[in-house]
Order: C-alpha cells, then sequence, then structure tokens
C-alpha cells in the first residue's frame, strides 16, 4: 500500500514542480552555478582522475574492513574520554540523545547541520519533550523557519529566492520592518546575531560528523560558517550523530578526502572550517564541552552492507555533486523525492535503508550516468540504480509490464507488424493541429505532458533501401 | 556522565550484523570498475595497504591524487599563501620582526577601535599585543582553569598565533591547546594570528605531519584548519562573509628574510 502512497506522491509533486517554470529556471541555474565552479577548482589537482581513484580506495578499504575500524574508532573515541552508543535503529539513537538532554534537563539544543538528525527526525521528538531544537547552519536556519525539510541535502536552502527569506525572518523572528533588507548580506547578519544567543544559551550542540578518524579517535567536521566549531565549543555537552559507514582508517586520509569533499560538493578547495574533535575538554584546556557523546547509528546501513553489490554506495562522502548534474533533480527538484537524501544518491540507497516501497526512485533516471562521472569516490550509481529496478522487478513482477514487453518483443520481432508501426507514428505526426490535445487525439496523454517530436518524412527502411538501389 | 551506558550487547549486535554483512564477498565487477582494476593487479598497492604510514607519504615526492602544490623553496611557498589568501579574502601581511608586527596590530586596534581584545596564553600572541592600546583579556590566565564567556562574547577581536600555515590551501592550523581554546579564533568578529615564516608548510598532508610532530601522544581535543574568514552562500549562492565565524581574518607573517 506504501507503494503507492509514495509513487503518487512522487508523481504529483514531480508535476507541480515542473509547472512552477520560473522556480525551475531558478534552480537550474543555481545548479549550473555550482558545476561552473566545481569545474574550475578541479584543476587545483595534479590528476582528478588519480585523485578520485585513490579516494574510492580509501572508502573502499573502509567499508570492506568495517569492523576493524569501528572498533578501533569507538574504542579510541572512549580512551579520549567521549561516550559511544552503538543505535541500531534511529529510534534507538534519538531515545539516546532525549535521555541525554533529559538528564542535563535541557531547554534548548543548537545544533549544526546534521543529516543523520534529519533521518531520525531527532527535532520533532526533542520538540515533543520541550526542548527547543535551533539548526544553526544558514540554510538549515531558512527551512526550519518555514517548517520545510532540506531542499539539497547540501544546499538546503537553495531553492528561495531573498524576497521569500525576509518573508520568512520577518514572520518568523518578529523583526521590525525597518530592520530588514533583502539582501543576503543584512539577512545573514539577521541570522548571525540571532543565533550568537543561541550558542551561549544552548544546554546541548549536536553536530553531525563527515568522517570518522578510527586512529585517533576523532571525528572530522567540514562546514563553512563556523556554526559547527561554535556548536561544539560552547554548550555543556557535544553529541555527535554519525553514521556507520563514515569510518576511515587514518588521520592523513584527509589531507586527500577533504579537498575532494570541498570541490565536488562546493566547487571550494577546502572549506573554511575543517575541524577534528577527539573528545571533551581536558585537564589543561581552557573551554569546551564537558561531556562528549558519540552516537554510531546503523539504521539500516548493515542491509546495505549486506547487499554484495550495492554496499559499495556506502562509501558515498555526501558531496551532493550527483544531485547538481541529474536531469531528474533539475526537473522535479528535492522535494518530490520524500526523503532526506536526495537525487541519484537517495534513489539507490534508500529502499535499503527504508524499505521497498522507495523502488520507485530508481525509476527517476534517465540513465545518463552523469551521477557516476562526477561522483569524487567512483560510486557507480547509475548501474545501482538499474540493480534496483531489477531486484524490485524479481521482488514483484507486475502483470502489465510483463504483458506490455511481450507484446513489445512480438512487436519487434516482427518487420511487418514493425512497418506499421511508422505510419501510425507519421499519422500521429501530420495529425491536424487543431485536434491535438482534444479527446480525438490517439497521442492525447502522451501530449499531455510533453511534446512529439516531429518524424523524418521517410522511414529508415525506406531510406535503407533507396541507399542500396 | 548522563545518558545509560550502551549495553555490550548493543555493540556487539551491530559489530555481529557488519560481520555478517561482510562474510558475503563483494560483487567483482563492481570492484574491479569501481578501482579500475583492469589496468591493475588485485595486489596492487594501494593507499590502504600500508602500515601506519604516519604522513611519510608526501616525504616521497608528490604523488598525482593531491592538490597540485609542487612547491619546493620557501619564497614560492610564502607566494602561495600570499595568492591563495587573496583569493579566500584572508589579508596577510609580512613584516620582518615582532616589533613592526606589534606595530601593525596597533594601527589594526585603532582602526577598529578595539574596546577588549582576547589573546590566547602563547608568547608570540603576548609579545605581539604588548602594550596595545585597548584592554587585553586572556582565554586561559595563570592559574585558572576556565574563563568567562560573557568577556569573550564582548571582544573585538581574537589574537592566536598558530601551529602551522598551509601554503596550498591557504590555511591556519589551529588547536585547542595552544591557540587559547576552541572559541577565541571563532566568537570574535577578527581573528589575527601571528606567524612565523618557518610555519609554513607546503600543504595538507605536510599539515598533519606538524600536527603528530607538535602532538605525538594525542590530538588535542580540538583541531582546525581555518581557511578564509566564515563564509556562507546559502542565500542565492551570494558570498557573505562573517556568517557565524569571524568576517575578518589577518595573518601577520614575520618572516626576517622579508
Amino acid at each position: 500500500m506504501s507503494r503507492t502512497i509514495h509513487l503518487n506522491q512522487f508523481h504529483h509533486d514531480a508535476a507541480h514542480a515542473i509547472g512552477l517554470g520560473e522556480r525551475r529556471e531558478f534552480i537550474r541555474e543555481a545548479l549550473h552555478g555550482y558545476e561552473r565552479v566545481r569545474a574550475g577548482t578541479q584543476t587545483g589537482f595534479g590528476d582528478w582522475e588519480a585523485a578520485r581513484l585513490e579516494a574510492a580506495r580509501i572508502k573502499w578499504d573502509a567499508i570492506e574492513h568495517l569492523d576493524e575500524h569501528l572498533v578501533r574508532f569507538a574504542d579510541n573515541l572512549e580512551a579520549n574520554g567521549a561516550k559511544v552508543f552503538w543505535a541500531a535503529t534511529g529510534e534507538d539513537a534519538v531515545g539516546y540523545v532525549r535521555s541525554v538532554c533529559r538528564e542535563r534537563g535541557a531547554k534548548r539544543v543548537i545544533k549544526s547541520k546534521t543529516m543523520t538528525s534529519e533521518e531520525i527526525h531527532l527535532n520533532e521528538a526533542l520538540e515533543a519533550d520541550g526542548i527547543e531544537a535551533v539548526e544553526s547552519d544558514l540554510g538549515e536556519f531558512i527551512v526550519q523557519l518555514r517548517k520545510e525539510p532540506p531542499y539539497h541535502f547540501v544546499f538546503p536552502s537553495m531553492h528561495l529566492e531573498r524576497g521569500e527569506i525576509r518573508a520568512d525572518f520577518e514572520r518568523e523572528l518578529h523583526l521590525e520592518v525597518s530592520e530588514a533588507g533583502d539582501d543576503p548580506e543584512t539577512l545573514t547578519m539577521i541570522a548571525r546575531r540571532v543565533l550568537r544567543e543561541m550558542y551561549l544559551s544552548a544546554d546541548v550542540g549536536v553536530s553531525g560528523a563527515n568522517f570518522g578518524v578510527a586512529e585517533t579517535g576523532s571525528i572530522s567536521i567540514t562546514e563553512n560558517e563556523g556554526n559547527a566549531r561554535l556548536t561544539t565549543s560552547m554548550p555543556p555537552v557535544h553529541v555527535c550523530l554519525i553514521g556507520i559507514e563514515k569510518v576511515i582508517p587514518r588521520l592523513d586520509d584527509l589531507a586527500l578526502l577533504l579537498p575532494m569533499l570541498a570541490t565536488a560538493g562546493t566547487g571550494q578547495h577546502l572549506t573554511c572550517y575543517n575541524s577534528l574533535l577527539s573528545g571533551p575538554r581536558r585537564a589543561g584546556e581552557c573551554d569546551g564541552p564537558e561531556e562528549m557523546h558519540v552516537v554510531l547509528l546503523d539504521n539500516g546501513r548493515t542491509e546495505l552492507l549486506a547487499d554484495p553489490e550495492q554496499r559499495d554506495a556506502l562509501r558515498c562522502i555526501r558531496c551532493g555533486a550527483c544531485l547538481n548534474v541529474c536531469p531528474i533533480f533539475k526537473n522535479v527538484g528535492g522535494f518530490t523525492y520524500g526523503t532526506t537524501y536526495q537525487g541519484p544518491i537517495g534513489s539507490v540507497i534508500t529502499p535499503h535503508l527504508r524499505g521497498a516501497e522507495w523502488a520507485h526512485l530508481s525509476s527517476a533516471s534517465t540513465l545518463c550516468g552523469a551521477c557516476s562521472e562526477t561522483c569524487p569516490v567512483r560510486i557507480d550509481l547509475h548501474h545501482h540504480l538499474l540493480r534496483n529496478r531489477r531486484d524490485a522487478w524479481n521482488r514483484n513482477p507486475g502483470l502489465r509490464e510483463r504483458v506490455a514487453f511481450r507484446v513489445f518483443a512480438a512487436w519487434a520481432t516482427r518487420p511487418g507488424l514493425y512497418g506499421l508501426a511508422g505510419v501510425a507514428r507519421r499519422v500521429l505526426g501530420v495529425w491536424p493541429r487543431v485536434l491535438r490535445g482534444t479527446a480525438l487525439d490517439p497521442a492525447r496523454a502522451w501530449r499531455r505532458g510533453r511534446d512529439l517530436p516531429e518524424s523524418s518524412s521517410k522511414t529508415f527502411k525506406a531510406y535503407w533501401k533507396e541507399r542500396s538501389r | 556522565m548522563s545518558g545509560s551506558p550502551t549495553p555490550i550487547s548493543q555493540r556487539e549486535a551491530i559489530l555481529r550484523r557488519v560481520r555478517d554483512a561482510l562474510a558475503r564477498p563483494t560483487d567483482v565487477h563492481v570492484k574491479a570498475s569501481t578501482l579500475a582494476l583492469s589496468g591493475h593487479s588485485e595486489g596492487a598497492p594501494s593507499a590502504s595497504d600500508g602500515p601506519e604510514s604516519g604522513g611519510d607519504t608526501h616525504a616521497q615526492g608528490r604523488p598525482a591524487h593531491r592538490l597540485r602544490s609542487g612547491l619546493l623553496s620557501h619564497a614560492d611557498c610564502v607566494a602561495r599563501f600570499g595568492e591563495r589568501s587573496a583569493a579566500l579574502k584572508t589579508r596577510v601581511e609580512l613584516v620582518p620582526d615582532i616589533p613592526h608586527a606589534r606595530d601593525l596590530v596597533a594601527a589594526i586596534a585603532g582602526k577598529e577601535s578595539w574596546s577588549l581584545a582576547g589573546v590566547s596564553s602563547e608568547p608570540i600572541a603576548d609579545q605581539a599585543t604588548e602594550g596595545l592600546a585597548c584592554e587585553l583579556w586572556a582565554t586561559s590566565p595563570p592559574g585558572e582553569s576556565s574563563y568567562d564567556r560573557d568577556e569573550l562574547a564582548r571582544c573585538d577581536a581574537g589574537v592566536t598565533g598558530c601551529l602551522a600555515l598551509i601554503a596550498e590551501t591557504g590555511s591556519i592550523l589551529v588547536t585547542a591547546a595552544d591557540q587559547g581554546g576552541r572559541a577565541l579564533s571563532v566568537l570574535p568578529p577578527h581573528h589575527v594570528v601571528i606567524a612565523t615564516a618557518e610555519q609554513l608548510r607546503p600543504d595538507l598532508a605536510s599539515g598533519y605531519a606538524a600536527l603528530r610532530e607538535r602532538h605525538p601522544e594525542r590530538l588535542p581535543t580540538q583541531v582546525s584548519f581555518i581557511t578564509g574568514p566564515s563564509r556562507t552562500g546559502d542565500i542565492e549562492r551570494i558570498l557573505v562573509l562573517g556568517a557565524h565565524g569571524p568576517k575578518r581574518l589577518t595573518v601577520i607573517l614575520i618572516d626576517s628574510s622579508s
């Protein structure tokens, strides 16, 4: 049942997004912008293809020996004074964070960007406990004010124009009209001022992590704004949510992975702040949290790991580059996916993490391969989409499709029948213009959503006959 | 400590699932295409096969996969750091010695009318702020274990040293152990770094090597590579500096050869 619910939601939201022409153009322009900047930055690598291969190998090793790296990571974190909680499910993780907050009597939690927390719906749970959860990444802050999920897992508010953001600020932050302007500088400074208070008054800081370094028992956070540094420095408790697949073996691996992530993600050589956090404040240090908790989250990742073909997708470093180049993402937009992780990588992993009712996402692809080509760790995304389609079919072979392919085979293997189709196609092509799209148009269903391309006046068979004469 | 401890079984249960999953070997086709094995033998050396590399890979020349630096001479490093910093909107000033650095800090403080400057307890930061015409405040005063956060929030600037500078990326490496804790380099609106030319390293890999050299036993609880002033592009992809961290970042580089 839920299969149809998600599929219908996808169709509905896709149609809606496609109908908003100007918005679509705005988003497409932004995505092209990311691509352009990235292409320039990529030349900063001595050999980009060699870099991809090396990054792929590092992450490959990390996943192939995940058990060893996880043990080492957790043991070293504990030796550094952090508390490690192993969460099998999202509910377990949420339950742990709630218990940490309860014991501190927390009223306010400040958060830096963590997709893992979106995945486990942490904010809703904290709010049900009467705890205010405040997002501090500017993009996340904006979509939180709008009560929207992130549009893109790297650029949460990329779909919004300044006027809309100004209106949100005025409404939700109760600003004097004189304070507001709609240039990005003014809006950013308003958020800066509002959030500054929050860092100083929050009881708990919640962050994600881009990598977990097994060798040193550290988490690595990549950001531009400084909000993650403040979130992990000012409150007395720091809780980090990290998926088990984020663990890498060595500190020195970061010397490659951090520039790769920055280049593929935002087109920077290196993002503004790359921080390593290795435990709570230690004797001899003058600040930092009294407690550090690291929640290691499974939540379906071992399901994906158990798939010998697709465990490969766990190497993803969440740079978001595959979204930026995806022709489907460009047209249907981020909300249509209905998932925490959008775009090609989301379509690949969501059926494994959340169940087969998300298998339809793998059909939302032209299989053009742009995602695989852009992936900095060489995940073969478009082939994984095909594998998902195959698996979905094997689980539940649909009668309609089976019949359709029988008919197709019968038609395509009989030259006489095949030739008739060419005639039919040309009839549709010359169908009187006034009748197109009306009830008298046999191609009405097709034309409702798209153009019927003009066909050549001559079939290939006729051309071939002529040519060999 | 708050939170109930993980029952050991929870950890073991997840690890068992991981091991069971990995017991089925990865599909050979996926492996071959991902790791481009056609041209390599399965046993070809990869970064992951070596022992603890300890950051020595960069010593054998610059592998093709690294960010291109090819920096050899000290002058090259200085020039590259300057170029990268300009692109990042970090202000870099070369001075020949501490007294000149001190004059420069005083000039900046005057221009921006600082009333309170936070200073890390490092000799180089202390020397560069000696006699500064504004109130000085230390995040780690002698004999005290912590500081007043409201004072920090009042600071017009944070003045620190650094562990290293990275020429290739224009980055500044700071740690909670030496640079006045975690917050001094991120909360005040202006971060002023006093560094010496000897602290320049060509690339990130050598930055990690410098970190290990200074902290061979274990890392300080916070280490950060700072690459330009705080920034965001979350509104219409337009760059705004000072999203949450410093709006301005200044590096005063003391180079006796300058």
